[in-house]
C-alpha cells in the first residue's frame, strides 16, 4: 500500500479532506492523491455511509484546515472538489468516474486542490485555451463558472460520444 | 444668432464642438461630442463618422442639423505611424547542451553529477561511477521509482534524474534516498546517453547556484579557460531558475548569435549617415541626433524594419495620391528591448531573452484632401462646410482655454502613431514638429517583452491596471489594495495575475510576477513617451530650450492614460515647467481642444 499515502482522520493537522462513499475503486482515489502528492500538499482521508457527492465535498471542504475538500461517491459514480468558502449548490468541478479520461481527470482534480490551497493558477484538461475565454464576456458578477465548465464538459461528451 | 460647429477627424477618434456665434463675433461653446473615426482619416469614408458625431452633439441642444449655419474641418497634417521589431540576437544550442526551466514541481534538492543512462539500463550497470538516470514518459513513476530503488539498494550511485511526466516529487517520495529530479522535459528523447551532465535542484522559493556559475560549471566538467568562456551563455541562461540540467557533449556547443538585421540610412539635411540596427536603439538614435533634421530615411529591404518603412511609406501614397516614391520616413524612434525566444535546440522548450530593437516610423507629406471631404459633407447634409484651420494652431488654441494657462505653452499631442508638439510663443508665433513613436509602439514592447504574441492582450495591459487574484473571493490590486468579492471569482483567474479590462479581468497565461508586468508596461511607456516628449519639446521650445516654455499642457488619447502624465510629470519638473492634463474649456479635459480651437478661430475671424 506504499502507493496510497498514510491515512488519517487526524483533524488537527492542516490537509486536504477527501470524504469517500464506497464502493470506489481504488486506482481512482490513488490517482486523486498523486496529484495532491506532486504539488506537496498534505491530505486525510475518511470514509461516509451515504450523501450526495457535492454535499460530502462541501462537507470535506468545511472539516479541512485548508478549505480545500474532495467528495467521492462510488454510487453516484462522481468525485467533487469543494471549497468552504462557496455555496454548497457550486462546487469548483465536478466529473463523472466513467468520464472519457477519468484517470488523468481524476489526478488533475487533486493537482487543483493543491493549488487551491496554494494559490497557484489551476489546470483545465478539457477546456479551451485562456485566450478563447478571455474574449468571452467576464463582466457580470454573477457569471457562474461551474456551469460554463459543465456546459463545455457537456459539449466535449457529445462530441467523444458522436465520434 | 448663428450656429457653427467645429470638427476634428483624427487616427482613431472625431470629435465636434458646437457653438453660437453672436453678430459681434463672440463664440459661446454649447456641446461637444466624440464618435470613433470611420475609415483612415482624410479619407472620404471619414464622412459618416463626422455626421454622427454632429448628431450626437446637436441632439441634447435640439438643434437640427440645417440650423448649422457652417462646419469648418481641421486641416489634418497627415501623419502616419508604423512599428516593427528586430531581433538582433538569438541563443543557439547545437547538439543538446542544456536543460534550465522551471518546472512547477523538481523533486528533491541538491547537486547530482554523473553519466547519463537511461533507466532500463541502470540494473545491468558497473558498481563504480556515478550516474544520471533519464525516465522517458512511457514509465510509470511507481516502475521508475522502484528500478531506481532497486539499483541503489545494489549499490549503483544513482546521483540524479530527468523525467519526461510532471512526477518529479512523485518519484522522489518513493526512494529510499533522495536525489534532485527534474522533470516536464519534453524532448527527453534528444538527451544525449552516455555524457557527463549535472542536474541541480534548489529549495522551494530558490534558485539554483552551481549551474548557474560558469566556474562552477568549469569545477564539475574541469573544463578548460577556453571550455569556461563558452559555457557563459548556459549559465547567463540558467540564472534565476529552480531546477537545472547541464550535459557536456563532445562536440555540443552553445553561442549567442547576432542577426544581422540590416542597415538604416539617414539622409539628413546637410549630411547623412549608416547605421546598422543590431548596434542597437542608443547608436541609432545618436546617428538620427547628428543628422537631424531629418529628410528621408531608408532601410535595408528584406528586412522587418524595411518592409514597415515600404507599408508606411504605401499607405500613406494611396491616402494622399501620390506616387510611393514621393513619400518620405521623417522621423524614427529606436527602442531597445529584450524578446524571449525559444533556444533552439532545446530540450525542455526554455527561453532565453534575446535582443531585440524596435523601430517606429513616421511618414509625412504636405496636405491631406480635407477640402475633398469638406465637399462632401455639403452634399450630404446640405450645410456649408469648409476648412477652417492648420490642425497644430488650432490645438494650441483649444489648449489655451485650460484655466491657469498662457503663453509661452507648449502642447504634447500623445496619439496612437505619433508624438506632435507644438510651441506658441509669447508674440503668438506657432511651431509644430511631428516625431515617430506613440502609443502603438508601447502596445508592441509590451507584446514583445512579455513574449505574448497578442497584440489585443498587449493594448490591454498597456492600458489598464493589473492585479492578482488571490483566492476564490478577492484580489490584490498592483498598488497593493484588496477587493472583495461576494460572488466566487471565475476559477480560471484564480492564482493569476488578471488585466482589469472595462469588459472585465482577464487573465494573462505567464507565470511571470505581476510586478515584473507591471514594470514592463512602465518601461516600455518611459521609454517611448517621456522620450518623446523631451525629444519634441526641445525641437519646439525657443533656442532648443525647454525651461523657456513656461506651461506644457497633454492632449491626446494617451494622455488619458493611468499613468503616462504622471512620468511626463516627473520628466519635465526639473525643468521648472507646469506640466499637466489639459481641462479644455474648463470641462472637456484633453479632448476637444482641435475642435474647440476651431470655432474659437472663426470668432476671432469675424470680429477681425
Amino acid at each position: 500500500m506504499a502507493d496510497v499515502g498514510p491515512i488519517t482522520t487526524d483533524q488537527k493537522k492542516p490537509a486536504v479532506s477527501i470524504l469517500i462513499v464506497q464502493p470506489v475503486p481504488g486506482e481512482i482515489i490513488e490517482h486523486i492523491l498523486w496529484g495532491l502528492e506532486e504539488e506537496g500538499i498534505p491530505y486525510e482521508i475518511g470514509a461516509l455511509e451515504s450523501g450526495v457527492t457535492e454535499v460530502i465535498a462541501k462537507q470535506a471542504a468545511d472539516r479541512s484546515r485548508l478549505n480545500v475538500g474532495i467528495g467521492i461517491n462510488g454510487a453516484e459514480e462522481k468525485a467533487v472538489l469543494h471549497h468552504r468558502d462557496l455555496p454548497k449548490e457550486k462546487p469548483l468541478f465536478s466529473l463523472g468516474l466513467k468520464d472519457a479520461q477519468a484517470l488523468v481527470r481524476l489526478r488533475t482534480l487533486g493537482v487543483n486542490a493543491a493549488r487551491l490551497v496554494k494559490g497557484e493558477p489551476l489546470v483545465f484538461n478539457n477546456e479551451p485555451l485562456l485566450n478563447a475565454y478571455a474574449q468571452s464576456s467576464l463582466d457580470s458578477p454573477s457569471t457562474e463558472p461551474d456551469d460554463l465548465v459543465k456546459i463545455i464538459a457537456k459539449v466535449l461528451m457529445e462530441l467523444l460520444d458522436n465520434k | 444668432m448663428a450656429y457653427i460647429a467645429g470638427v476634428d477627424v483624427g487616427n482613431n477618434t472625431t470629435e465636434v464642438a458646437v457653438a453660437q456665434l453672436t453678430p459681434m463675433g463672440e463664440v459661446r461653446v454649447l456641446s461637444s461630442s466624440i464618435v470613433r473615426t470611420v475609415g483612415m482619416k482624410g479619407t472620404l469614408r471619414n464622412t459618416r463618422g463626422v455626421i454622427e458625431a454632429l448628431d450626437r452633439a446637436l441632439k441634447p441642444l435640439g438643434i437640427p442639423r440645417k440650423d448649422l449655419s457652417l462646419i469648418l474641418l481641421n486641416e489634418a497634417t497627415p501623419v502616419i505611424g508604423d512599428v516593427a521589431m528586430e531581433t538582433i540576437t538569438e541563443t543557439v544550442i547545437t547538439e543538446s547542451a542544456m536543460i534550465g526551466h522551471n518546472p512547477a514541481t523538481p523533486g528533491g534538492r541538491g547537486l547530482g553529477v554523473g553519466v547519463t543512462i537511461p533507466l532500463d539500463q541502470l540494473g545491468g550497470t558497473p558498481l563504480s561511477g556515478q550516474w544520471i538516470a533519464i525516465i522517458p514518459g512511457t514509465v510509470d513513476f511507481r516502475d521508475a521509482a522502484a528500478q531506481l530503488s532497486r539499483a541503489m539498494s545494489a549499490g549503483v550511485q544513482v546521483t540524479g534524474a530527468v523525467a519526461q511526466k510532471d512526477d518529479a516529487v512523485l518519484i522522489n517520495n518513493r526512494l529510499h534516498r533522495p536525489i534532485p529530479i527534474v522533470d516536464e522535459v519534453k524532448y527527453i528523447d534528444r538527451v544525449p546517453i552516455g555524457m557527463a551532465s549535472a542536474v541541480e535542484v534548489a529549495g522551494p522559493g530558490r534558485t539554483i547556484e552551481k549551474l548557474s556559475n560558469p566556474y562552477d560549471i568549469a569545477t564539475l566538467f574541469n573544463l578548460d579557460p577556453e571550455e569556461t568562456k563558452r559555457v557563459v551563455p548556459i549559465a547567463r541562461a540558467l540564472m534565476g531558475t529552480r531546477s537545472a540540467v547541464v550535459i557536456k557533449t563532445p562536440h555540443g556547443d552553445i553561442e549567442e548569435r547576432r542577426i544581422p538585421a540590416g542597415k538604416i540610412v539617414l539622409i539628413g539635411e546637410q549630411r547623412k549617415a549608416e547605421v546598422a540596427v543590431e548596434e542597437g536603439a542608443d547608436a541609432i538614435m545618436a546617428k538620427v541626433a547628428t543628422v537631424s533634421p531629418l529628410h528621408e530615411i531608408h532601410a535595408e529591404p528584406g528586412t522587418n524594419v524595411g518592409g514597415m518603412f515600404e507599408q508606411v511609406r504605401k499607405v500613406m501614397a494611396e491616402l494622399t495620391d501620390q506616387p510611393v516614391g514621393a513619400i518620405r520616413v521623417r522621423d524614427i524612434l529606436a527602442v531597445d528591448t529584450l524578446k524571449p525566444q525559444q533556444v533552439l535546440g532545446s530540450l525542455a522548450g526554455e527561453y532565453s531573452m534575446g535582443n531585440a530593437v524596435g523601430l517606429a516610423a513616421m511618414v509625412e507629406t504636405h496636405k491631406l484632401p480635407m477640402q475633398r471631404l469638406a465637399r462632401k459633407l455639403e452634399e450630404e447634409i446640405m450645410v456649408p462646410a469648409c476648412v477652417g484651420g492648420v490642425e497644430a494652431d488650432m490645438a494650441i488654441r483649444g489648449a489655451l482655454t485650460t484655466p491657469g494657462t498662457q503663453a509661452p505653452l507648449a502642447i504634447l499631442d500623445l496619439g496612437g502613431g505619433s508624438t506632435d508638439a507644438s510651441v506658441i510663443t509669447e508674440d503668438h508665433k506657432i511651431t509644430s514638429i511631428h516625431l515617430a513613436g506613440a502609443g502603438d509602439m508601447v502596445t508592441l514592447l509590451i507584446d514583445t517583452e512579455l513574449g505574448l504574441e497578442d497584440r489585443d492582450l498587449a493594448e490591454k495591459i498597456k492600458c489598464y491596471p493589473l492585479a492578482k487574484v488571490e483566492t476564490l473571493f478577492h484580489m490584490r490590486h498592483e498598488d497593493g489594495s484588496v477587493q472583495f468579492f461576494h460572488e466566487p471569482l471565475d476559477p480560471r483567474l484564480f492564482g493569476r495575475v488578471v488585466v482589469l479590462a472595462e469588459e472585465g479581468p482577464i487573465p494573462l497565461e505567464t507565470r511571470e510576477l505581476l510586478a515584473k508586468i507591471a514594470a514592463v508596461r512602465q518601461e516600455a511607456k518611459k521609454k517611448v513617451f517621456v522620450r518623446n516628449a523631451l525629444r519634441a519639446l526641445e525641437r519646439v521650445a525657443p533656442a532648443g530650450n525647454i525651461r523657456l516654455i513656461h506651461f506644457v499642457v497633454l492632449v491626446g488619447g494617451s494622455a488619458l492614460d493611468f499613468e503616462i502624465p504622471r512620468m511626463i510629470s516627473d520628466a519635465l519638473v526639473e525643468y521648472g515647467v507646469v506640466t499637466g492634463r489639459a481641462n479644455v474649456r474648463g470641462v472637456e479635459g484633453p479632448r476637444n481642444a482641435v475642435a474647440t480651437g476651431l470655432v474659437l478661430a472663426y470668432g476671432e475671424l469675424q470680429r477681425g
